[in-house]
């Protein structure tokens, strides 16, 4: 369903995979490349678009990095820089920007897929593997032998 | 309704069956990152982080291993590095300091950032040592020189007391300090050693190396007619060899003589200073005579050779092209720098001419920046080493060290170059 406002902004319905509907501007909409299709093949008007695998929540701060994003011009670089760092802050821990970075390329949203996947790159330097299989809960399936030779063959970066 | 929708709706089925998955795991100690993260967005992230960290990433458990090994992978990540950080930013000179008094003890080689901006002051520098981890340092190691670098893996001689005429050649890679020394060579006369640079050397990220050793087949006088011109290449782990005959006798002095682009090797004969050699290495079967390139010809009929400093030539590369200009900067002579247009007519363009400050009088060249066209690298003996733009005359400390011994161009590249050929690799 397609609702235009006073100043004849046209708005999209989203609907979220647990069932929550948004309504957003189209400009804002179609920051996602995903959502930019659908809309240019006329899905849009048939009703709210269906976004099967992200949640209300993934959605809502989705629809928050497009709605700033839409609204900035390229003056505002640094202004937005500040705020995209304030926006991965907020979104917590790794959990929530792994669901945010799948979000993203499912959307196809490049801006927040390089924002949250630099987020997460940051998150792994400095840290060991141990540490980064705690942080992300990944199971050590190397037995003693393979991880000595692959730690071996790698010695240099541990150093 | 479009198809892509159609195919969204499909798909909505099965994505809901793999968030039930994740569900049910979540209750028991689920590994999240390996159950959802596609091997596409996982490597979204691995391309961001610092080399080191990739590396290391490697232990974290088999897929991240297999992922980060994977030649996708790494093109992937070369790919993303290189739209972050441009090729000029890769560029080092490396230093080769001067030794300790005593020969006995080991000495280190500096890789320090040579940028002729001075924005990027973040001067990564790393050393390292100049022996192979495996040999045990003894004091017959004698001497040991820093030849030249290709594709971030440098080129060692060195020279035992008791074999001076039979030097041993090592690869090293400074960054992960891995060392291959190469299988020995029957010398019979003078020579001279190098890499060989492809045509996009600089870029090129998990292809071998190979490197050249021109060596006269030595008479009686020391001068010789024929050269035995060698090839070791990292995959097949040997050198191949093949007698070249060259047209006057060929000596050659100093150990830094031997320069290479697109595949051919260049060098200078001392006994000769009015041409410089080449020989092209591309060809199969391996061509059995050298081509000759005549100098430009202000060099021509003038009492000068490759060798000495004061009134020799400096040869060079840059930007794929060999570059010529005369080794010692005097100020009463304009800089002339020559860049060769094609070997097979021996045809140059004079690329730069400048009358330098006379700051940098009596300096000599020791290098040219290989990418950008217009720098080169001047240095004094205890006096530290000058980058100079040749366009803008801009010139600027690039090490300070007064116990420099030598300058070699580096590039480190986005990924590290491997000493050893997989199939080869029982040969260490």
């Amino acid at each position: 369903m397609s609702i235009t406002t006073e100043n004849n902004e046209k708005m999209i319905t989203l609907m979220s995979s647990d069932g929550e509907e948004f309504v957003v501007e189209e400009a804002v909409a179609a920051q996602s490349q995903t959502i930019k299709h659908l809309i240019e093949d006329g899905c849009s008007t048939e009703g709210s678009i269906p976004l099967p695998n992200v949640t209300g929540r993934v959605l809502s701060e989705v629809i928050q990095y497009c709605k700033k994003h839409s609204s900035s011009d390229d003056k505002e670089e640094k202004e937005l820089e500040a705020w995209d760092a304030e926006f991965v802050k907020a979104a917590d821990d790794h959990v929530a920007l792994t669901d945010l970075m799948m979000a993203a390329n499912f959307l196809d949203i490049k801006g927040l897929l390089d924002l949250v996947a630099q987020t997460l790159a940051n998150m792994i330097t400095g840290k060991s593997p141990e540490e980064v299989r705690r942080m992300w809960n990944i199971k050590n399936d190397f037995t003693p032998e393979e991880a000595e030779k692959v730690r071996k063959e790698n010695q240099w970066a541990f150093e | 309704m479009n198809k892509f929708f159609l195919r969204l709706l499909q798909n909505q089925n099965k994505r809901h069956k793999k968030k039930h998955k994740r569900h049910k795991k979540k209750t028991s100690n689920f590994s999240f990152l390996d159950d959802l993260l596609c091997d596409e967005l996982l490597e979204q992230i691995l391309c961001r982080l610092e080399l080191k960290t990739v590396h290391r990433c490697k232990s974290v458990c088999k897929r991240w291993l297999s992922l980060v090994s994977s030649a996708e992978f790494i093109d992937q990540y070369v790919r993303f590095q290189q739209s972050v950080s441009p090729t000029s930013s890769r560029f080092y000179l490396a230093f080769e300091l001067q030794r300790q008094a005593s020969r006995h003890s080991s000495y280190r080689l500096d890789i320090g950032k040579a940028e002729a901006s001075s924005s990027s002051s973040s001067s990564k520098s790393f050393d390292f040592d100049t022996y192979p981890k495996h040999t045990t340092r003894r004091p017959w190691v004698y001497y040991s020189d820093l030849i030249g670098s290709w594709n971030g893996l440098v080129l060692c001689q060195e020279t035992f007391e008791e074999f001076l005429q039979k030097p041993r050649y090592s690869v090293c890679n400074p960054i992960t300090r891995d060392w291959l020394v190469l299988p020995p060579y029957e010398f019979k006369g003078s020579h001279q050693a190098g890499f060989i640079d492809d045509d996009d050397g600089l870029i090129t990220t998990t292809r071998g190396f190979k490197v050249a050793l021109v060596e006269v087949d030595q008479n009686k006088s020391g001068v010789g007619n024929y050269l035995n011109i060698s090839v070791f290449s990292s995959c097949t782990g040997e050198w191949r060899s093949q007698r070249v005959l060259c047209r006057e006798p060929v000596f050659f002095a100093g150990v830094r003589g031997l320069f290479s682009c697109n595949r051919m090797l260049y060098w200078g004969n001392v006994k000769n200073p009015n041409f410089i050699i080449g020989y092209d290495t591309s060809k199969m079967p391996p061509p059995d005579e050298c081509t000759y390139i005549d100098l430009p010809p202000e060099y021509k009929e003038r009492e000068r050779s490759f060798h000495a400093v004061n009134d020799g030539l400096f040869i060079g590369v840059s930007q794929g092209r060999i570059l010529i200009c005369e080794t010692l900067l005097e100020q009463s002579q304009p800089l002339c720098i020559w860049e060769l247009q094609d070997c097979t007519t021996s045809s140059w363009r004079l690329k730069h001419k400048l009358v330098v400050d006379s700051v940098l009088n009596r300096r000599i060249i020791v290098a040219f920046h290989p990418i950008d066209g217009d720098i080169v690298y001047l240095a004094k003996w205890k006096d530290g080493i000058h980058s100079l733009n040749m366009k803008n005359k801009k010139k600027q400390i690039v090490e300070n060290t007064k116990a420099w011994r030598c300058a070699v161009p580096f590039f480190l590249p986005w990924w590290q170059a491997r000493l050893q050929d997989q199939n080869n690799s029982k040969q260490t």
